[in-house]
């Protein structure tokens, strides 16, 4: 088999990097180790923000909300600019958001410092007791991703894109500095440009591939709770609090409240859904929402978060080989940012550059020891 | 229809603002069948429901929404309404009362013959728990089985009813069993767990299948045998295993006709007419839905086990010893399907053999194998989806319609992880346990793929919904 491009990873990041080269007319092969969606994607929050706190991650979630409502409006998948709610306590946290927010402003997203009782008013359920202020974007969103890999997968076919699932990539040959081929657990495809879109394993790839250089990512576990529906519209943006276990909550368009809290385990490759984290998923959860108490659990399921030591994911060429890109390394915001890390990688695979800053995420500053600020995420970071 | 004397005191109740009467302790959905009353909720898909098929049954009781009408005992006084699936209380009112820890060295899951004639072999031995979520008895009680009657509930060890575990969970030498009793959470740890969780009712896919009046055939036993109220006063009797059931249809004179395959049920508040495939129409008001017992993969699958297919079922892989590791042991209807809860019994003898041994101690379960019958063994089934229509045919209890799950399969997807994400079916209530087959069913059937070349989903904590306000 043969291909020009090979990207090796069908979760929502590799899909649209193979959806984008499509567009473009590239003949690219996706190889995925189980089915589309199988790694993080299809067990992710569904939640689309731009309140971050550096100015690179605030763009990259902009120009991704961006592409995904264009694509949102061009295949139909449901995508729900429901905004995201932050929920503060301290007069500290409220100090170091009002600086995320005006930087926010600064780039065009409408962030807004708002008080509890406006809070309250857009999720009634809320308890906001301890509660002294919170922010708010109405442009962050929501989005399924099984319809929205589905659909990105369907719409690279019809344009050219082969995919391939049940195949896991278990070598890369190299003639010289090039790739030769990609050997995987159903034949060899020969090529001369592979993308390493594998997140969690992106580490395996590399050492495959010989990769020089040293790109730190992790696998951690993070669980997210699926609990019986209530009336849509209940809980309509995403709720976060980092006071309670860094829990995020929303609400999805089958009823059922989704989200989850910031218990971190790893680095592991189990997958394991734990007692520990049903516990203290519930005991944040109804703290923010009282009501929730009388909510049966569904069931709880858990993924990766693949993390790098500031956060920050890893995208861009590798130099010392003749092709190989990596974007891997997503911690808990890679569904959010496909479209526009799609953009980027595609651009430089095409065109050589991007105008996406994406200098933010240089694989080589683990190497040059140049961590960056962390991103903000749910899961541990600055306070708490 | 009552047929027979009735437990409890007789109370009046009121329902949508009409005076009846039922009586106390009785689960509110068998007072309301009592009295002729069978749709009780409106689904998320705004269709009408009983709460003897598929999907919860909440009704709204003195105020409160989202009460389990299929549990919750009726009481002198209560005013009941008609509820929907997605009511909530804008109160919060689950509380936990207690966290407790306990030790025992065996703990079995479910408390039906299997878990008992496992905890009869292993309690005079070492210390066990049997944990079971309703009543000690399960299927064999509800059937009124003599064997089963035969047996003294002695010597089982601590008894934990009322109690649902969660999971199985692997803590070193340990493993940790948590579960629920009223709004005590207590985490039970053990050296090994036998899963005795046992089978599920097979249900049937047909128009309006979704309508009140439709019984899964544990749920009309449980009317008649428990609470001596029939499920209809003309029952038809449909699906492959109508022996399940219609020798206490017989015992307690209850006229039904057997149609071996339902193509339509109508009515307006239930079912009034059913249709089959040859062109007749009955006048009924009860269908009984008898097809097959399937083993409950979720409590094995959640604690790690894998699923094969073979004999028309899936069920969870075992060792020669039933265990599907170091820790965890299946034993009954949860690892085969048994025709005789003669064999369930023995077969949990035979497991809690195998683990006094594993425990050092001498034990020989093989001694039991001359009283372990045959299970069931059916063909895959199939749903006659040309003869159907696909809007008012329902694949699950969460308004997924036969529709739903069509489309994605034609469109081309053939993995049944996908499919079960874009129709949405086996994620809701039951966690596929009634709805599951029928995808494996429909991929077959539209593609010839092999069931044991599908991915077949994993079971997740909890094993059965658990309200928030206890864990939290
Ligand atoms: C509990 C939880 C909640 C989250 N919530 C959110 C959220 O609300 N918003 C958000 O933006 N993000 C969230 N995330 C993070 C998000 O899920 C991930 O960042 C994102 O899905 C990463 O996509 P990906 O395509 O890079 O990786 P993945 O989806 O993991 O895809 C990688 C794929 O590579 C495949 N693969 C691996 N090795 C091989 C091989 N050798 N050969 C072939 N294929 C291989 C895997 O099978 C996998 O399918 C959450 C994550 C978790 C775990």
């Amino acid at each position: 088999m043969k291909a020009d491009i090979v990207v090796i990873g069908g979760g929502i990041v590799g899909v649209l990097i193979a959806h984008e080269l499509a567009r473009r007319g590239e003949d690219v092969l996706i190889v995925e180790k189980r089915y589309l969606g199988s790694g993080s994607t299809f067990r992710c929050g569904t939640g689309i923000r731009q309140q971050f706190t550096d100015e690179a991650n605030v763009r990259m979630m902009k120009r991704a909300v961006e592409l995904r409502k264009k694509y949102h409006e061009a295949y139909g998948f449901p995508f729900k600019q429901s905004g995201y709610l932050f929920l503060w306590y301290t007069e500290e946290e409220v100090e170091y958001i009002k600086k995320a927010v005006k930087l926010q402003n600064s780039l065009g997203v409408p962030t807004r410092l708002i008080s509890p009782d406006e809070a309250k008013e857009i999720v009634p359920l809320l308890d906001v007791s301890e509660v002294i202020a919170a922010t708010r974007n109405p442009t962050d969103a929501k989005a399924s991703p099984f319809y929205a890999l589905a659909s990105f997968a369907k719409a690279a076919r019809e344009m050219g894109a082969r995919i391939m699932e049940y195949t896991e990539v278990i070598g890369i040959k190299r003639k010289g500095s090039s790739i030769d081929k990609v050997i995987t657990t159903r034949g060899e495809i020969s090529t001369g440009i592979v993308v390493n879109a594998t997140n969690a394993r992106a580490k395996l790839i590399n050492a495959m591939a010989g990769v020089p250089i040293e790109i730190p990512i992790e696998p951690y576990k993070h669980q997210s709770v699926i609990t019986q529906p209530i009336k849509g519209g209940t809980i309509n943006p995403m709720v976060i609090s980092l006071r309670y276990h860094h829990a995020y909550l929303t609400q999805t368009a089958h009823g059922g409240v989704i989200g989850g809290v910031g218990v971190e385990e790893g680095p592991t490759y189990d997958l394991t859904p734990t007692y520990e984290f049903l516990r203290a998923v519930s005991e944040a959860f109804t703290k923010i929402i009282p009501a929730l108490r009388n909510l049966r659990i569904l069931r709880i399921r858990a993924g990766f978060y693949a993390k790098t030591p500031d956060s920050n994911p890893a995208i861009g060429r590798i130099k010392e080989i003749d092709e190989f890109y990596i974007a891997a390394g997503f911690s808990g915001h890679g569904f959010m940012m496909a479209p526009s890390v799609a953009e980027a990688v595609a651009d430089i695979i095409t065109k050589g550059s991007t105008s996406l800053p994406i200098d933010r995420y240089d694989p080589y500053r683990f190497e040059r020891g140049e961590l960056r600020s962390k991103a903000l995420q749910m899961g541990r970071n600055s306070f708490y | 229809m009552r047929i027979g004397e009735q437990n409890g005191e007789e109370v009046s109740i009121t329902f949508e603002g009409k005076k009846l009467t039922a009586y106390a302790g009785e689960p509110i959905a068998i007072g309301l069948l009592a009295n002729g009353i069978r749709r009780l909720s409106i689904s998320m898909g705004g269709r009408k429901r009983g709460a003897f098929y598929v999907g919860p049954a909440p009704v709204e009781v003195n105020g409160r929404k989202r009460v389990d009408s299929r549990k919750e005992p009726i009481s002198e006084g209560m005013n009941i309404r008609r509820g929907r699936y997605d009511d909530y209380n804008k109160e919060p009112e689950t509380y936990r009362t207690s966290i407790e820890r306990r030790y025992y060295e065996v703990i079995i899951v479910g408390g039906g013959p299997a878990g008992i004639g496992a905890a009869q072999e292993i309690s005079g031995v070492v210390p066990t728990a049997l944990i079971e979520k309703e009543e000690l008895g399960g299927r064999a009680k509800i059937r009124e089985d003599e064997f089963f009657e035969s047996i003294s509930l002695n010597r089982l060890g601590d008894v934990y009813e009322r109690t649902t575990a969660l999971g199985v969970f692997y803590k070193g030498e340990y493993v940790l069993v948590p579960a629920v009793q009223g709004r005590k959470l207590i985490e039970f740890y053990a050296k090994r767990v036998i899963l005795a969780t046992g089978s599920v009712a097979g249900t049937m896919v047909f128009e309006n299948n979704d309508m009140p009046g439709i019984f899964r055939v544990d749920s009309a036993l449980k009317a008649i045998t428990l609470y001596k109220v029939a499920p209809g006063e003309r029952i038809i009797l449909t699906g492959r295993t109508p022996e399940l059931i219609d020798g206490i249809l017989r015992k307690y004179g209850l006229d039904y006709l057997y149609v071996p395959r339902v193509k339509r049920v109508e009515g307006e508040e239930g079912v009034e007419r059913v249709y089959d495939f040859e062109g007749n129409v009955y006048e009924a008001d009860a269908v009984i839905v008898s097809d097959g017992k399937y083993p409950d993969i979720n409590p094995s699958t959640q604690a790690g086990a894998s699923v094969r297919y073979s004999d028309g079922f899936l069920y969870p892989e075992t060792d020669e010893k039933c265990r599907i590791n170091e820790f965890v042991y299946i034993a009954g209807s949860a690892r085969r399907p048994f025709k005789e809860h003669r064999s369930s019994y023995y077969h949990g003898r035979m497991v809690g053999s195998f683990v006094l041994e594993d425990l050092g101690y001498e034990a020989d379960g093989r001694k039991y194998e001359e009283y372990v019958g045959e299970y069931y063994r059916y063909d895959l089934g199939n749903i006659p989806i040309e003869k159907l229509n696909h809007d008012e045919s329902f694949v699950c209890g969460c308004d997924v319609t036969l529709k739903k799950v069509l489309e994605p399969i034609r469109l081309g997807y053939h993995e049944l992880q996908i499919i079960k994400r874009l129709s949405h079916v086996a994620m809701g209530f039951c966690q596929g346990r009634y709805c599951l087959m029928h995808v494996v069913r429909l991929l077959h059937q539209l593609t010839g793929k092999d069931p044991n070349e599908m991915d077949i989903p994993s079971g997740r904590p909890p094993l059965w919904n658990v309200k928030m306000g206890i864990l939290g």
